[in-house]
């Protein structure tokens, strides 16, 4: 499970790779990611996403599938990048 | 478009017509993942119209188009499908080089990468093999047009 200053981290990313004008603090643990519920990401932003945690994590996310199951909310998120070692 | 250079007939597949058609050789092509293409705007063409009064150039937007619809060929897949996507992202464009009337552009389009009916590609415009613009472009809602 991630921590909170691991969860801190990526919404600091997302909000640096996908310009999104909102602090990271506003962004809810479980809030999803796409939608119009959520932060309202498309795939255009999936694609930025996927960059994005490569840079800032070093985690190569290898298929759209696996995108699709981790790009959930940040919870699923951070829990996949503690998993793949790219959060410590 | 001639039997010589069968690559080019991919081009009728690309939703854009003149005089809004800015590819005009495919000179080789990886469906959904590649693509090499070329344009020359002839001295007298449209687009150099005021662009510049003095200096006739290729305006770096045209240039964009240019390569977003040589990205466009990139997508069709093997079987020619006509495939319908919109300009979604330029980012990192590049502009290091001035390109004259009469200039043969190379334009050339690799995807990077793909998630839903987004897609995004490294693309480069050169002339005699000198850079002319490079960066990344990003096609969205892409949906078959047959």
């Amino acid at each position: 499970m991630a921590t909170d200053a691991q969860k801190t981290k990526v919404k600091e990313m997302l909000v640096k790779h996908l310009r999104l004008r909102m602090e990271p603090g506003e962004i809810a643990d479980q809030a999803p990611l796409f939608g119009e519920e959520g932060l309202g990401l498309d795939s255009v932003d999936a694609i930025e996403l996927v960059s994005g945690v490569e840079q800032a994590f070093s985690v190569v996310i290898g298929s759209e599938d696996e995108a699709r199951k981790v790009f959930v909310n940040v919870d699923a998120l951070a829990d996949y990048l503690v998993e793949r070692g790219g959060l410590s | 478009m001639t039997d010589d250079r069968p690559l080019d007939r991919v081009i009728d597949q690309l939703p854009q017509k003149p005089p809004f058609l800015f590819v005009e050789e495919v000179l080789e092509l990886e469906p959904g993942v590649r693509v090499k293409a070329a344009k020359t705007f002839p001295d007298g063409d449209r687009v150099f119209e005021n662009h510049l009064p003095d200096e006739p150039l290729v305006p770096g937007v045209i240039l964009i188009e240019a390569l977003a619809q040589a990205s466009g060929l990139a997508l069709i897949p093997e079987d020619g499908t006509p495939v319908r996507g919109y300009l979604a992202e330029v980012d990192r464009m590049r502009f290091r080089r001035l390109i004259h009337p009469g200039e043969r552009i190379i334009l050339e389009s690799t995807l990077e990468r793909r998630f839903g009916s987004a897609a995004r590609f490294d693309v480069r415009a050169s002339v005699e093999g000198e850079t002319a613009a490079e960066g990344a472009i990003t096609i969205a809602g892409m949906r078959n047009d047959a």
